[in-house]
């Protein structure tokens, strides 16, 4: 990514994104989101799936501020040990969202959405299972690049509230974070032999 | 004849000495009981002020746990707004986004939420969520038409 805007605009800008995120960061820290590591351009959060037990670290992002904010930042999903990048086929991680539904009660959306009457869409985008994955969503660099969405130019959100490194973090916790709320566990059992009961054992 | 009969000049003066001896205990009785009653005038308008001060304070301490201190995060933003439990959340919302000059987007838009995340209904007043003397909501923004 090329820096076009003066580079301390940018930096002044992204200090005051992470300063009005520290100032909140126990709040977000309850959420689960760890902020690892703040240092121009790219912040590096994990998030942890806090309503499970043990939390698991579900994902982890970068949010890079190169150029910010003539461009809006960029979101890659990494993982959360090497801050590797990872392609569309390693992300474990979905955020999904259900077309909006007024007046429906949660319960019975929940039984349409299980018997598959409502269609969900993903909000991880990828070109290729070998490409990396990106949020897709106005307020982010990927989402405005796309050639799918010249339409939806970023200066038509940008100073709106958009792209602003809470708004994103909040929409990966909401959508994909959130809603976890219980372990899916496959056991696949293989009997080996028999066991006796060792005191019905006799002479 | 006098009522005082035969009685001699010098009785008639003792009395009469008498008499204004009696006069000036009275007199002396008469101050005492009105400095009395001036110390008690004194106290009761004392009472009354000391009244007139604690119902004040009460009403003071009465409208005042009417007020929800609220602080408003806007987009990572706080903001404090102090509220009465009859407004109604889009009050309180439409306020915050004024103070943070958020304004580029409808108020609809954001949607409340405590610190859980769980969203509030705007429609409905403060009072209704019993948050107590003070609370942190937050209002996020929705995300836009992604996919």
């Amino acid at each position: 990514m090329t820096q076009v805007v003066e580079p301390e605009v940018s930096r002044a800008k992204f200090d005051r994104e992470v300063a009005a995120y520290r100032n909140l960061e126990a709040t977000y820290r309850k959420r689960g989101w760890l902020l690892l590591d703040a240092e121009f351009p790219e912040v590096f959060v994990v998030f942890a799936a806090t309503k499970l037990r043990p939390a698991p670290i579900v994902a982890a992002v970068v949010v890079d501020f190169t150029d910010y904010d003539l461009q809006p930042p960029s979101v890659r999903f990494v993982d959360p040990f090497t801050r590797e990048k990872l392609l569309a086929s390693t992300v474990q991680f979905q955020m999904l969202r259900r077309p909006p539904m007024p007046g429906i009660p949660p319960e019975a959306m929940a039984e349409l959405m299980q018997q598959g009457g409502l269609k969900l869409s993903s909000m991880i985008q990828a070109n290729r299972p070998d490409d990396y994955p990106f949020v897709c969503l106005p307020g982010v660099r990927e989402y405005h690049d796309n050639p799918a969405h010249t339409g939806d130019s970023w200066l038509l959100h940008r100073g709106s509230g958009e792209g602003s490194l809470v708004f994103i973090l909040e929409k990966i916790w909401m959508y994909g974070v959130d809603p976890l709320s219980t372990y899916n566990l496959q056991i696949q059992a293989q009997v080996t032999g028999v066991i006796a009961h060792l005191q019905g054992i006799p002479e | 004849m006098s009522e005082s009969g035969n009685k001699s000049a010098e009785q008639l003066e003792r009395e009469a000495e008498f008499l204004k001896k009696e006069i000036e205990g009275v007199d002396e009785v008469i101050r005492s009981e009105e400095k009395i009653k001036h110390d008690l005038e004194k106290r009761e308008h004392e009472l009354e002020e000391e009244a007139r001060r604690e119902r004040e304070k009460h009403d003071r301490d009465h409208n005042h746990g009417h007020l929800v201190r609220i602080t408003i995060v806007v987009n990572g933003q706080p903001v404090v707004i102090e509220a009465e439990e009859k407004e109604k959340l889009t009050e309180v919302r439409q306020k915050a986004l004024q103070e943070t000059q958020n304004l580029a987007q409808p108020a609809e838009n954001w949607e409340i939420k405590d610190e859980a995340g769980t969203v509030l209904d705007p429609e409905k007043r403060v009072g209704e969520y019993h948050f107590g003397k003070e609370v942190t909501l937050f209002l996020s923004l929705k995300a836009g038409i992604a996919g």
